[in-house]
C-alpha cells in the first residue's frame, strides 16, 4: 500500500502528506515540497521548520490532540512558502485504519487559505465600517440577512424598542408591529424580499413604553457588485405625528358627514368651484339616483325644465360671486313626481374668509305650495267683486304678498287681468320713492293697523303719478289678520303743488351752491341743516346724508378734538368759528380746509343759524408742509454730509450745529448753542478766532479763519472756519451759515514743513547736534499728540549710547541712559540699534520681554508705558542712533505715527551724519594742514584758461613766498632752477594739451642759491564748462634727496655690518671646524708623549698617534684654506660655478649650526645641473644667508619637524635656480618684497641686512632673488642666475659691498 | 689575576676624537668603549658598566645634554665629562649645574682630561 500511496499522492493537485500513527510525517507529496521549498527536510518532525514559530506550539498541541482522538480533524497554521512568505494553511487530517479499526497511518491535505483569510479580515473591517455608518444614521435602522435574520441594529433602534441587541436578534414581526398592521407589513416585506426591490410600508411599532407609534418602514436591499443581495436595510422613519393629524382629519370629516346625514333635509355639498362633492342620505333617497348621476344635475331632468335654467343661473352666479342663493324649484323624485323644493345655497368659509365648500339645502315645500294654490282658487270670486270698485284696489296676504289687484289697478298700470299673477305691489313705483314706500308698508304690516304711504306709480303710458296708498287689515274672529285690503288714490295734483314749492327752495339752494366754496348751514346748536353742492361733492354724499350724519365723522381724527372744542366754544359764545382741519373727501383723501363759521342773528340778536364757509387750503398747507419737510431735509442733509456745518445768529452766537459737528466735538446741541462751542477751541486760538469772527460779521461778507478744535477724543485738530451770510430778498443779513473743514493734515504738513525747514537750517548752519536733535524731538512731540520723543546717538566703538536728547523728559530719565552699553540690559533702543529693527513695546508693564528687566522699572517709574524705538540709519545702512517715542498709556504706532517716525529718523540721520561728517572734515582739514607741513607737501591749483594760481600755505613756505602775496606764474618761473625752466615749460605745455596726469621732479633755486628738490604730482581736471584746471601736490624732497645720497653712501658701509654679522655667526662655525682637528691633534700629541714616556716606550702607539696628529693638522689646514677662500680679498670673478657643489660646501660649513638648530636638512640636487655663471664665493654667501634665515625662521617651531629643503634645478631662459624651502613662521604676502629692504627684519636680533645684500649680489649676477609663501607652513626663497656660456663679460665690480664689508670687518677686527 | 679597569665610554660623532681619546684613556688606565652617537650608547650593554661618560655636546640626533637627561630619567647616575668644540663659555656653568662633572672645550689638554676623570674616580 505504501508503495502506491506515494505516486498517488504526488499526482494529487493539492498538498498532501502522510504520517505515522505517532505523528511523524513519513511522506509529503511534490506539491507540498514545491510549496514550502523544502524537499527532503519535511520528514519526521523536520516540517516544523516551515511553520511559523508563533504558531508552532499551538499547532503541535492540536496535532497531538488530533492524534489522540484518532478522528478526522482540521488545523490551521501559517506556513512559510518557498518565497519566504508565511501563508495560512488549513490542514485536514484523516486517519487511515486497518480492518481492525486500528490507525495505521494519517493522511493530510493542506489548502492555502491565506487569501480567504485576508478577504475575511477585509470583510470584517468593512463590516466594522458598515456598522459605524449604520450607527450614524439618525433614525432607527435594522440590518437583516437576505433570509431575514437580524444582523445589526443601530443604537436608535435599541433605544426605541428598549431592548438589547441580543433580545432583538430573535424578534418576530409580531413582537413589535401593531397587530392591525402585522399582516400588511409582513406581506409587503415578503413581496419586497421576493422581488428584491425596495418597499415602503406604514405600520405601527411598539415603543419601549408600550406606546405604538407610526413609522414609515423603508426597506432597501444592499447588493454586492455582482448584484446579489447581501443584506437588507430597514429604516424606521417616525411619521406618528403626521398619521395622527391625518387620523384626526379623517375623524372630523366623518363627523361632518354623519351630522349632515342626520339633518332632516336634503344636503348637498359642492366644492368652491361648484363640483358636487357629496350628498346626504336623504338626497340619495329622494332622487333615487347614484352619486355619479347626481353630479350631472345641471343637465339632467332632476330639476323641472321650467326651473332648471333659473336654478343653473342662480347657482352659477352664486359660485362666481360667493353670495348665497335661494330659489324654489321643482325637483323630480325617484318616482318621477316633481315636488316643490326650497333650494338654499350658502358658502362655508374658512377663517381667512376663503370659501371651502358650498352647501345646498333642499327643503320639500310641495305641500305648502299646493295649499297656497288651492287658496288662490277659492278667493278668485271676491276679486271679481272688487274689480268693480272704481278705485285702484288690491288685497295682500298677511305677510304683504299681493294677492289681488282690481281691474282699475290693472288698467292703470297697463296689465291684462291674467298678468297680475306675478305683479308686486312695489312694481311700478317710482325708484326714488320705492325705498320709502317699502319701509312704510313694512311698518304698516308689522303694526297690524291701517296705514298709508305716498309714492309715484307708473301709469300704462309710462307716466308717473302720485298716489296715496292706504291699507286696512281684515281680521278673522280671533282677531288674526287674514288679509290686507288697500286702495290707492291719485294725489298727483296736490303733489305737484308741493313740488313747485320745493322747486323754489331748490332755487335758493342753487344760489348757495353757486358760491365757489363750500357752505354749510348749521342750526344754532351746531347740527348740519344744509350744505351746498360743493360740500356735497367734496364728501361724495348727498346733503341729506350729511344732514343725518353730520360732518364730525369726516374730520381727520387728529383735528377732531380741536374742531369740537372750537365749535363748542363758538356755539356757546357766538364768537365766529375759525379752524383749520382736514376733511375726508370722496376720493378717500383728506384735504385741509379753513372753516370759518359766522352766526346769523334775528332781529332780537338771537342766533338762528350758522353759516360755515369751507375754504380749501390744502395746497397752501402742502406748501407749508413741503417747506417744513424741506427744512427737515435740510437738517437731515446737513447731518448726513460729513462736514461740520453750523449757523449763527446776527449777534454771532451759534444757532445750529450739524450732527457731524456735535459728534466731532463731542458736545450736545444744548452745550454747543450760543457761545458754548468756544470751549472746544484751542485756548491759544480762541481770541484770534473770536476777533476774526467779529471782523467777518462786521464786514457782512464771507470770510474764513483757522483754529484748532478739540475733537471728542481730546485731540486738537486744525479746522478752517468758513462763514457765509444768508441774505433776505432785500439784501439784509438774516443769519450766518458756516462750514468747518478739517485742515489738520495740511496744517500739520505746513507746521512740519516749517519745522523741517527750521531743522534743516539748523543743520546747515552747523548748530550743535544736541540743539538740532532737541528741536527734532519737539517737532515730533508737536506732531504726535501725547508722545514724548527721545533721540540717542550711538557710539559704536563701545558700543554705547553716546547721550540722550529728550527735551520733554526729565534728566532723571535720560541721564542714566547716556553711556549705557548696547550689550547690557536690553534697552529697546539697544535692540533696535543692534538688530536694525523697530522695537515696539506697546506696554512696558506687561511686555514679557522686559518683565524682569530694570529697563521696565525705569520706564514705569517715569510714568511711561509704551516705548517704540526705531533705528536711525545712515545712507550706507549703518545705525547712527535710535529715535524713541513714549506714551503714558499703552499704545501701538498708527500709520501716521510710522510716517512721522520715518520722517523724524530721516531728519535725525541727516543731522547726525552731517554732524559726524563735519567733525571728520574738521579733523581731516586739520590733518591735511598738519600733514602738508609734516610731509613738506604743498599743493596748488592752476586755472589753465586764466593762469590764476593758488598756492597752499605749505607750498608758499616751500617756495619761500610771503603767504599773503598772490602767487603768479612769473614768480614761480623765477624760482625754478634755470636748468629746469625748460622742464617746467614742457610740463605746462602738457597740461595745456590736456594730459591727465603730472609727475615730475624739479629743482628750485632760492635767492641765496640753496637748491631745493621738488616732486610734483598732479591731475588735470576738465570742468563741466570745459575749463581746465590743474591740481597738484608738490613735495619738498630736498631732505630726502640728501638723505638718499647719504644712504647710498651709507649702504656700502652698512653692507659690511652684514658681513660682520655673518662673520660673528661664522666665527663659531670656524672655531668648531678648527677646534675638532685641533682637539685630535692635541689629544694625539698628548698620547704620543705618554706613550713615549712609558717604560718601555710604546713606539708603535706613538707612531700611530703622531701619524694621526699630522692628519688632523692637515684637516685643520684645510679648514683654514676654505675659510681663506671664503674671506680672501679678491675681486669677483665670473667663472663656471656648480651650484650643487657650492651648496654642498656651504652645507658642510653650516652643518653643525643646523644640527644645533635641530634642522632636518634635505637636499634635492638636480643631476647634470648646468653650471651657472658667477662668483662662487659670493653665491655661497647668498646660500649661507638663505640657509641661516631658514634655520632662524624655524627656531620657534616645536610642533612639527624643522624641515629644510635645498633644491637646485635648471630654470627657463638658460638660468639655473636654487631654492631654499623652510617650514618656519612664513612671511606675510605684503612683506614679501619688503624683506629685501635694508634694515627690514622679522627677527628680534637681526639687523635686516642679509637679504638686501643677497639680492644686491644676485642682481649683480643678472639674476633674480625672490620670496614666496608655501602652501603649507613656511616660506621659499629662490634665486635664479644665468648659465655659464663662456663668453661672459669680464669681472664686474659687483663685490663693492663685499669688499667694503671685508675691509670694515678687518678694521673692526683690528679694533 | 685580572685587574678590573673602570670603563670609560666616549660618545662623539667626530671620528678623530673617537680615534685619539681611547689611546689616551688607556694610558690613564681605563678600559674604553667608543660610540658615534647617543643612541648607539643607549642601545649598548656598556650603559650599566660605564664608570664615566665622556660626552660630546653637539651631535646629530640626540645631543649630549639630552642623553644626560635620558640617563637621569633612567635613574642612571653615570658621571659625565662633556667635551665640546663650541667656543661658548656660557655653556659650561649650565652643564655643570645640570650635574656634569666637567665640561672641556676642544682642544683640551690630557692633563685637563685626567684631572676631570680623577675627580670622578675620587668621588667613587
Amino acid at each position: 500500500m505504501e508503495t502506491y500511496l506515494g505516486p498517488v499522492l504526488d499526482a494529487l493537485p493539492t498538498m498532501a502528506w502522510t504520517a505515522l500513527p505517532d505523528g511523524r510525517v513519513d511522506f509529503v507529496n511534490r506539491r507540498w515540497s514545491e510549496y514550502t521549498g523544502l524537499f527532503d527536510a519535511a520528514h519526521g518532525w523536520e516540517w516544523e521548520a516551515a511553520v511559523r514559530p508563533d504558531d508552532l506550539p499551538r499547532m503541535l498541541e492540536r496535532w497531538q490532540s488530533i492524534l489522540a482522538s484518532g478522528e478526522s480533524s482540521e488545523m490551521e497554521a501559517r506556513v512559510r512558502r518557498f518565497d519566504g512568505q508565511y501563508r495560512c494553511i488549513a490542514i485536514q487530517c484523516s486517519p487511515i485504519r486497518d480492518v481492525a479499526g486500528q490507525v495505521i497511518k494519517w493522511c493530510g491535505v493542506g489548502t492555502d487559505i491565506e487569501d480567504l483569510r485576508r478577504a475575511e479580515e477585509g470583510l470584517k473591517r468593512r463590516e466594522l465600517d458598515f456598522q459605524l455608518i449604520v450607527d450614524s444614521i439618525p433614525v432607527p435602522v435594522a440590518v437583516t440577512t437576505p433570509s431575514g435574520k437580524v444582523e445589526g441594529l443601530n443604537h436608535l433602534t435599541l433605544d426605541y424598542f428598549g431592548k438589547t441587541f441580543e433580545e432583538l436578534k430573535g424578534w418576530k414581526a409580531s413582537d413589535v408591529v401593531h397587530p392591525d398592521d402585522l399582516e400588511r407589513t409582513v406581506a409587503a416585506q415578503l413581496e419586497a424580499h421576493q422581488r428584491g426591490s425596495t418597499y415602503n410600508i406604514e405600520s405601527r411599532h411598539r415603543r419601549a413604553d408600550g406606546v405604538y407609534r407610526w413609522h414609515n418602514v423603508h426597506g432597501l436591499p444592499l447588493r454586492d457588485p455582482q448584484g446579489s443581495i447581501l443584506r437588507w436595510l430597514h429604516l424606521l422613519i417616525d411619521i406618528d405625528d403626521r398619521k395622527r393629524t391625518e387620523e384626526a382629519l379623517r375623524a372630523s370629516d366623518r363627523d361632518a358627514s354623519s351630522i349632515v346625514d342626520s339633518i332632516p333635509g336634503m344636503v348637498a355639498a359642492f366644492t368652491p368651484n361648484g363640483e358636487l362633492e357629496f350628498v346626504n342620505r336623504q338626497i340619495v333617497e329622494f332622487f333615487g339616483k347614484p352619486f355619479e348621476e347626481l353630479r350631472r344635475w345641471a343637465t339632467s331632468d332632476m330639476t323641472h325644465p321650467e326651473d332648471l335654467p333659473r336654478a343653473v343661473e342662480y347657482f352659477t352666479r352664486s359660485i362666481a360671486s360667493g353670495e348665497p342663493f335661494e330659489d324654489e324649484v321643482r325637483a323630480r323624485r325617484f318616482d318621477g313626481v316633481y315636488r316643490w323644493c326650497q333650494s338654499r345655497g350658502f358658502p362655508l368659509r374658512d377663517s381667512n374668509g376663503r370659501i371651502v365648500r358650498w352647501y345646498n339645502l333642499l327643503i320639500d315645500i310641495d305641500e305648502r305650495k299646493r295649499a297656497e294654490e288651492s287658496l288662490a282658487a277659492r278667493e278668485r270670486n271676491l276679486n271679481e267683486i272688487i274689480n268693480t270698485i272704481p278705485v285702484l284696489a288690491w288685497s295682500a296676504l298677511p305677510d304683504g304678498t299681493p294677492e289681488f289687484f282690481n281691474q282699475h289697478y290693472l288698467d292703470y298700470v297697463g296689465l291684462a287681468a291674467g298678468q297680475s299673477e306675478y305683479w308686486d305691489l312695489t312694481a311700478g313705483i317710482h325708484p326714488d320713492d320705492l325705498k320709502g314706500w317699502v319701509a312704510t308698508w313694512q311698518a304698516i304690516l308689522i303694526s297690524g293697523r291701517p296705514g298709508e304711504a305716498e309714492a309715484r306709480l307708473r301709469r300704462f303710458d309710462q307716466q308717473y303719478r302720485w298716489f296715496l296708498f292706504r291699507a286696512n287689515p281684515l281680521r278673522d274672529e280671533s282677531g288674526n289678520i287674514i288679509k290686507w285690503y288697500g286702495i290707492s288714490t291719485d294725489i298727483d295734483e296736490r303733489k305737484r303743488a308741493e313740488e313747485a314749492l320745493l322747486a323754489s327752495e331748490r332755487e335758493a339752494r342753487l344760489i348757495v351752491d353757486s358760491i365757489p366754496g363750500g357752505i354749510e348751514v348749521l342750526s344754532p346748536t351746531g347740527d348740519v341743516e344744509a350744505v351746498n353742492k360743493h360740500v356735497a361733492r367734496y364728501f361724495g354724499k348727498t346733503a341729506e346724508e350729511l344732514k343725518r350724519t353730520g360732518l364730525a365723522g369726516l374730520i381727520h381724527p387728529e383735528d377732531l378734538q380741536n374742531v369740537l372744542d372750537t365749535a363748542r366754544r363758538s356755539t356757546r359764545t357766538g364768537i365766529p368759528f375759525d379752524a383749520e382741519q382736514r376733511f375726508l373727501g370722496a376720493d378717500g383723501k383728506y384735504r385741509w380746509f379753513h372753516v370759518r363759521g359766522l352766526p346769523v342773528r334775528d332781529a332780537n340778536g338771537r342766533i338762528v343759524r350758522w353759516y360755515a364757509l369751507h375754504i380749501d387750503i390744502d395746497d397752501r398747507k402742502r406748501v407749508e408742509e413741503a417747506l417744513r419737510e424741506s427744512e427737515r431735509n435740510f437738517k437731515l442733509t446737513i447731518d448726513t454730509i460729513p462736514t461740520l456745518a453750523w449757523s449763527a445768529r446776527l449777534d454771532g452766537s451759534a444757532e445750529f450745529f450739524s450732527q457731524h459737528y456735535l459728534d466731532y466735538v463731542g458736545l450736545s446741541a444744548e452745550q454747543a448753542q450760543g457761545w458754548g462751542w468756544g470751549v472746544t477751541v484751542h485756548p491759544d486760538d480762541l481770541s484770534g478766532l473770536t476777533a476774526t469772527w467779529q471782523a467777518i460779521m462786521a464786514s457782512g461778507k464771507p470770510g474764513e479763519a483757522e483754529a484748532r478744535l478739540r475733537r471728542f477724543d481730546g485731540e486738537y485738530r486744525w479746522l478752517l472756519f468758513r462763514a457765509n451770510p444768508l441774505l433776505d430778498a432785500s439784501g439784509n443779513i438774516v443769519k450766518w451759515y458756516g462750514v468747518n473743514t478739517d485742515i489738520d493734515d495740511r496744517k500739520r504738513a505746513e507746521t512740519n514743513l516749517a519745522r523741517e525747514k527750521q531743522l534743516l537750517e539748523m543743520i546747515a548752519s552747523g548748530s550743535p547736534l544736541r540743539d538740532v536733535l532737541s528741536a527734532l524731538c519737539e517737532m515730533v512731540e508737536e506732531a504726535a499728540f501725547g508722545c514724548y520723543c527721545d533721540v540717542h546717538p550711538i557710539d559704536w566703538s563701545g558700543p554705547t549710547i553716546e547721550y540722550s536728547v529728550a527735551p520733554s523728559l526729565p534728566a532723571s530719565y535720560t541721564d542714566p541712559i547716556a553711556g549705557l552699553s548696547l550689550n547690557g540690559d536690553a534697552l529697546p533702543c539697544a535692540i533696535a540699534a543692534r538688530q536694525k529693527v523697530q522695537v515696539v513695546a506697546e506696554d512696558m508693564d506687561t511686555d514679557p520681554r522686559w518683565h524682569d528687566s530694570s529697563v521696565r522699572t525705569h520706564v514705569l517709574e517715569h510714568g511711561l508705558r509704551s516705548v517704540w524705538s526705531t533705528p536711525i540709519h545712515a545712507k550706507d545702512g549703518r545705525v547712527l542712533g535710535t529715535l524713541c517715542l513714549y506714551q503714558r498709556q499703552p499704545a501701538s504706532p498708527s500709520p501716521q505715527h510710522q510716517n512721522l517716525i520715518a520722517h523724524a529718523t530721516h531728519l535725525a540721520s541727516i543731522a547726525i551724519e552731517r554732524s559726524r561728517t563735519e567733525a571728520a572734515l574738521r579733523r581731516s582739514e586739520t590733518l591735511l594742514a598738519e600733514g602738508q607741513q609734516l610731509s613738506s607737501t604743498g599743493s596748488f591749483s592752476w586755472r589753465v584758461d586764466t593762469d590764476e594760481v593758488a598756492f597752499s600755505e605749505e607750498l608758499c613756505r616751500i617756495f619761500e613766498f610771503d603767504p599773503k602775496t598772490v602767487v603768479t606764474l612769473e614768480q614761480v618761473r623765477a624760482r625754478v632752477h634755470p636748468e629746469d625752466v625748460p622742464l617746467l615749460s614742457e610740463q605746462m605745455a602738457r597740461v595745456r594739451a590736456g594730459h591727465g596726469y603730472l609727475g615730475y621732479d624739479i629743482r628750485l633755486r632760492m635767492p641765496d642759491d640753496r637748491v631745493k628738490y621738488l616732486r610734483t604730482f598732479g591731475r588735470v581736471v576738465r570742468h563741466q564748462d570745459s575749463r581746465l584746471e590743474c591740481l597738484a601736490a608738490v613735495q619738498d624732497v630736498t631732505e630726502r634727496r640728501l638723505a638718499d645720497e647719504a644712504l647710498t653712501k651709507a649702504r656700502s658701509e652698512l653692507a659690511h655690518v652684514s658681513r660682520i654679522t655673518s662673520l660673528g655667526a661664522l666665527t663659531a662655525s670656524i672655531a668648531h671646524e678648527v677646534n675638532q682637528p685641533l682637539s685630535g691633534i692635541i689629544t694625539n700629541a698628548g698620547t704620543c708623549l705618554r706613550m713615549l714616556a712609558a717604560d718601555p716606550p710604546n713606539m708603535d702607539g706613538a707612531r700611530e698617534t703622531a701619524r694621526r696628529t699630522i692628519r688632523d693638522g692637515n684637516r685643520a689646514a684645510d679648514v683654514i684654506t676654505r675659510l681663506r677662500a671664503l674671506f680672501s680679498k679678491r675681486t669677483a670673478s665670473i667663472e663656471p660655478v656648480d651650484l650643487n657643489e657650492a651648496a654642498r660646501e656651504v652645507i658642510d660649513l653650516l652643518w653643525s649650526d643646523l644640527q644645533r638648530s635641530r634642522v632636518v636638512l634635505r637636499t634635492a640636487f638636480a643631476d647634470g645641473l648646468p653650471v651657472a655663471s658667477g662668483d662662487r664665493i659670493q653665491l655661497q654667501q647668498v646660500i649661507v644667508n638663505l640657509l641661516r634665515n631658514a634655520a632662524d625662521a624655524m627656531s620657534d617651531v616645536d610642533d612639527r619637524q624643522r624641515r629644510l629643503l635645498i633644491k637646485t634645478e635648471g630654470d627657463e631662459d638658460d638660468h639655473v635656480r636654487l631654492t631654499v624651502q623652510d617650514a618656519g613662521v612664513g612671511i606675510q604676502p605684503e612683506a614679501a618684497e619688503r624683506l629685501f629692504e635694508a634694515f627690514y627684519t622679522t627677527k628680534s636680533d637681526g639687523m635686516g641686512i642679509g637679504l638686501s645684500v643677497s639680492r644686491f649680489i644676485i642682481e649683480s649676477h643678472n639674476g633674480r632673488l625672490w620670496a614666496a609663501s608655501n602652501d603649507g607652513p613656511g616660506a621659499t626663497f629662490s634665486f635664479s642666475i644665468p648659465r655659464y656660456s663662456g663668453d661672459e663679460a669680464p669681472a664686474q665690480d659687483v663685490s663693492a659691498a663685499r669688499v667694503s664689508a671685508i675691509s670694515s670687518a678687518q678694521s673692526v677686527a683690528g679694533i | 689575576m685580572k685587574i678590573a679597569h673602570p670603563l670609560v665610554s666616549v660618545v662623539d660623532d667626530d671620528e678623530s676624537v673617537r680615534e685619539s681619546l681611547p689611546d689616551l684613556l688607556k694610558e690613564f688606565g681605563f678600559s674604553v668603549r667608543t660610540f658615534s652617537s647617543a643612541e648607539e650608547f643607549l642601545a649598548s650593554d656598556s650603559i650599566d658598566k660605564t664608570s664615566c661618560l665622556i660626552l660630546d655636546v653637539a651631535m646629530p640626533g640626540m645631543t649630549g645634554p639630552e642623553l644626560q637627561q635620558e640617563l637621569t630619567c633612567r635613574g642612571l647616575r653615570i658621571p659625565i665629562v662633556f667635551i665640546t668644540a663650541q667656543a661658548d663659555d656660557s655653556i659650561r656653568p649650565r652643564l655643570i649645574k645640570q650635574g656634569a662633572v666637567e665640561c672641556l672645550f676642544k682642544p683640551f689638554s690630557d692633563a685637563a682630561l685626567q684631572e676631570a676623570l680623577s675627580s670622578v674616580l675620587r668621588a667613587d
